[in-house]
C-alpha cells in the first residue's frame, strides 16, 4: 500500500511541476521572479563578484569541472576494477597512509565518476535550454558558481568515502547538502531561463531537464512530510542522470544531423513515461517488500523501457534522415551508439532490478550493468553533449575532430568490452560457487583462476575508457585555448525595455554592454534638478 | 548487358595515413609480439610487474596496475601542462 501512495506522491509531484512550469504562480509570479533573480547574483556578495558572467561561461565550467572529475572517477573505477582479482595491487602506497579495501576504492570511483557524468550533462543542459529558449541563460555567473559548489560537494564526498565511523557519515552528509544546493540553483537558472523564453513551446529537452532535476528535489522535500517508500527513493535516483541524457540526446543528433526531431508523438511519450515510471536501472534491491510490492515494482519497471525504446527510435530515425551528417560527426556518432548500449543496459537492469527486489539470484550482474549504463550509455550521451555544446558554449572549436572520434571509440569499446569480460567472470564465480555447493566440493580444491584472467581483462578493457576521457580532457584544455574561434551562433542578448539613469556623464559603450538596445527608452531620474531650476 | 567502366581495373590514391596513427599501431602490435614472445621464452611464468623491471622501484610497483597507473599519471601530468603552457602562451 506504501508503494501505491508514493508513486501518487510522484505523480502528484510531477502534475505540480508541469502545472507551476506551464501556468507560472499565479498572484506571486512577478514577486517570485525578481525575489529568485535577487538571490541568484547580487545576495551572493562578494561570492557573485568571484566570477565572470560571460555568455556560455557556466555550460563551460560545469563541462570542465565534470570532465576532470569524469577523469578522476574513471581512474578509481579502474583501480577498484583490478583490486577485484588483485587486492593488493596498491598495497605498496601504505607507506603513505593510504591503504583503501577494494570496496572502498569501487564505491570512491562510481560515486564521482556519477557525479562528473552529471555535471557533464547539466553543463549541456544549460546550453541546450537556452538555445531552446532563444534566451541567454538567466545566470552565467550563478552557473559558474553552482559549478564550483557542485565540485566541493564531490570533493566533500570523496573525501567521506575514504574515511570510516562518523567523519566519512558527516563529509557525506556535507557533500549532499553542497550537492542538493547546487542543483537547486541550477534548476532556478533553468526556470527564469524558460520564463525570459522567446519561443512559445516548451521542447521536449526542456522537459527533461527541468523535470529530471526537478522531480528529485520536490520528492526529497516531500519524502519529508509523507512516507515514500525507500525502493521507490532508489529508482528515483537514476532519474536526473537519465533525463538529462535522454535532453542531451534529443538535441545532439537533430543539432548535428541538421533535421528536426522524428516524431513529436515519441518524444512526447518519452517526457511522459520517464517520470510516470519507475527505472530498473542501478537498484540493488535489498528492501523489504511484499509479494504484491514486487509485483507492482515490476510493473513499472517494465514501462519504462518504452520511453527508452522511444526515444531511441526516434533518435536513430532523426540520424537516419541525414545519415550521411549523422554519421560523420563524432558527438552523434557517439549519443547514437550511447542510446544503443543505454537499451541493452535498460532490457538488462529489468531483469536484474527485478531480481533484487525478489529472488537475489542475479545480484552478480549488478556491477558489470552498472559500468555498462554509467559509462556506455551515459558517458558516450555526454560526450556526445561535450562535443556539440562545449565549442558553442566556449566559442571555440575543439582542438581536433579526429581526437574526439578516437575518444568515441576508445569508451565505446572500452565500456562494452568491460560489461562483456565482468559479466562472464560474474557468471563463472555464481556457477562454479553454485556447483561447489551442490557437490559439496571443497572450495580451494577448485581452479578459479579463469575468473581472475576474466577480471584482468575486463580492468584492461576499462583502462581505454580513462585514457579516452582524459584525451577529451586534452582535447577541450587545447579548443579553449587555441581552438578555432566560432562565429557566434547563440540568441542575441536581450534588450531592456526601460532603462533608468542618473544625472551624470556615460558612453554609449556602457549603455550597450548594460542591456540597452536601439529601442530601449532611457529616463533620466533627479530628484534635485526641480529644485534646482525653482 | 552493363556499361563498360573507363577506369582501369586498379586506381591508386595519393592519401597517407597520419604518421602518429601508423605508430600507435605498430606499438600495438609491438606490444602483442612482445607479450607472445613472454609466453613463448618463460612458460608458466606472470608478466613482470614494474618493480621488477627498474630495480629502483622494487618495493613500491611490485604489481602490473602499476604500467597502467604510470600511463593515467602521465595524462593527468599533460593536462597540467598542457594548460600552463596554454596559459603562458597566450
Amino acid at each position: 500500500m506504501e508503494l501505491i501512495t508514493g508513486m501518487a506522491t510522484v505523480w502528484f509531484a510531477l502534475f505540480l511541476m508541469w502545472a507551476l512550469v506551464n501556468r507560472g504562480v499565479p498572484v506571486f509570479q512577478e514577486l517570485i521572479r525578481d525575489m529568485t533573480d535577487f538571490f541568484m547574483e547580487k545576495a551572493l556578495g562578494p561570492g557573485a563578484d568571484l566570477f565572470e558572467g560571460r555568455a556560455g561561461a557556466g555550460t563551460v565550467s560545469w563541462m570542465f569541472h565534470g570532465m576532470l572529475w569524469t577523469c578522476i572517477g574513471g581512474t578509481f573505477s579502474f583501480i577498484g576494477l583490478w583490486m577485484s582479482h588483485e587486492p593488493t595491487a596498491i598495497a605498496s602506497l601504505s607507506g603513505i597512509y593510504y591503504s583503501p579495501s577494494p570496496a572502498t576504492v569501487s564505491d570512491v570511483g562510481s560515486f564521482v565518476a556519477s557525479g562528473g557524468i552529471l555535471m557533464l550533462l547539466v553543463g549541456a543542459g544549460l546550453h541546450i535550454n537556452s538555445r531552446l529558449s532563444g534566451a541567454r541563460l538567466a545566470s552565467n555567473t550563478n552557473a559558474v558558481l553552482t559549478s564550483f559548489g557542485y565540485s566541493t560537494g564531490l570533493f566533500l564526498g570523496f573525501i567521506g568515502l575514504h574515511l570510516s565511523g562518523d567523519w566519512g557519515g558527516h563529509l557525506g552528509t556535507a557533500a549532499l547538502v553542497m550537492a542538493t544546493t547546487s542543483i537547486a540553483g541550477v534548476l532556478a537558472n533553468h526556470l527564469l531561463t524558460l520564463g525570459r523564453r522567446t519561443e512559445e513551446v516548451i521542447q521536449p529537452s526542456q522537459w527533461l531537464i527541468l523535470l529530471g532535476l526537478g522531480l528529485p528535489l520536490v520528492m526529497t522535500v516531500l519524502g519529508f512530510l509523507f512516507s515514500v517508500d525507500a525502493a521507490i527513493l532508489q529508482s528515483l535516483a537514476t532519474v536526473p542522470l537519465l533525463a538529462s541524457a535522454l535532453a542531451v540526446a534529443f538535441y545532439v543528433v537533430p543539432s548535428e544531423a541538421g533535421v528536426p526531431l522524428w516524431s513529436r508523438t515519441l518524444a512526447g511519450a518519452t517526457v511522459l513515461l520517464t517520470f510516470l515510471t519507475l527505472s530498473p536501472i542501478g537498484v540493488t534491491g535489498d528492501l523489504d517488500l511484499s509479494f504484491g510490492g514486487t509485483a507492482f515494482l515490476t510493473i513499472l519497471f517494465a514501462a519504462s523501457l518504452i520511453p527508452i525504446l522511444a526515444a531511441a527510435m526516434n533518435v536513430f530515425q532523426t540520424g537516419r534522415s541525414n545519415w550521411g551528417a549523422a554519421s560523420t560527426s563524432p558527438a552523434s556518432s557517439a549519443v547514437m551508439i550511447g542510446m544503443f548500449v543505454l537499451v541493452a543496459s535498460a532490457v538488462g537492469s529489468l531483469f536484474v532490478g527485478s531480481d533484487a527486489h525478489s529472488n537475489r539470484e542475479l545480484t552478480h550482474l549488478q556491477d558489470p550493468l552498472a559500468t555498462l549504463f554509467l559509462w556506455g550509455a551515459m558517458g558516450l550521451i555526454a560526450l556526445g553533449g561535450v562535443m556539440t555544446c562545449f565549442p558553442a558554449a566556449a566559442g571555440r572549436g575543439l582542438h581536433s575532430q579526429d581526437s574526439s572520434r578516437l575518444v568515441l571509440w576508445m569508451v565505446g569499446i572500452g565500456a562494452v568490452l568491460t560489461f562483456l569480460f565482468s559479466m562472464s567472470a560474474g557468471m563463472l564465480d555464481s556457477s562454479m560457487d553454485a556447483a561447489i555447493v551442490a557437490n559439496e566440493m571443497d572450495a580451494d580444491l577448485v581452479d578459479m583462476s579463469s575468473i581472475g584472467e576474466l577480471q584482468t581483462l575486463a580492468s584492461i578493457a576499462f583502462y581505454s575508457v580513462v585514457i579516452g576521457m582524459i584525451l577529451m580532457m586534452l582535447n577541450m584544455i587545447r579548443g579553449v585555448f587555441s581552438g578555432t574561434v566560432l562565429e557566434s551562433a547563440g540568441p542575441d542578448a536581450l534588450t531592456a525595455d526601460r532603462m533608468a539613469l542618473t544625472p551624470g556623464s556615460t558612453t554609449i559603450r556602457q549603455l550597450l554592454s548594460a542591456g540597452a538596445g536601439v529601442d530601449t527608452e532611457i529616463e533620466v531620474i533627479c530628484d534635485t534638478c526641480g529644485e534646482e531650476e525653482e | 548487358m552493363s556499361k563498360e567502366s573507363n577506369l582501369p581495373d586498379v586506381t591508386l590514391g595519393d592519401d597517407e595515413p597520419a604518421m602518429a596513427r601508423v605508430l600507435l599501431v605498430l606499438s600495438i602490435i609491438g606490444a602483442f609480439a612482445l607479450l607472445i614472445l613472454h609466453g613463448v621464452l618463460y612458460p608458466g611464468d606472470g608478466i613482470p610487474a614494474f618493480g621488477d623491471i627498474f630495480s629502483m622501484f622494487s618495493e613500491l610497483a611490485g604489481s602490473g596496475i602499476w604500467f597502467f597507473l604510470i600511463g593515467i599519471m602521465i595524462g593527468f601530468g599533460m593536462m597540467i601542462a598542457t594548460v600552463i603552457g596554454e596559459a603562458l602562451e597566450d
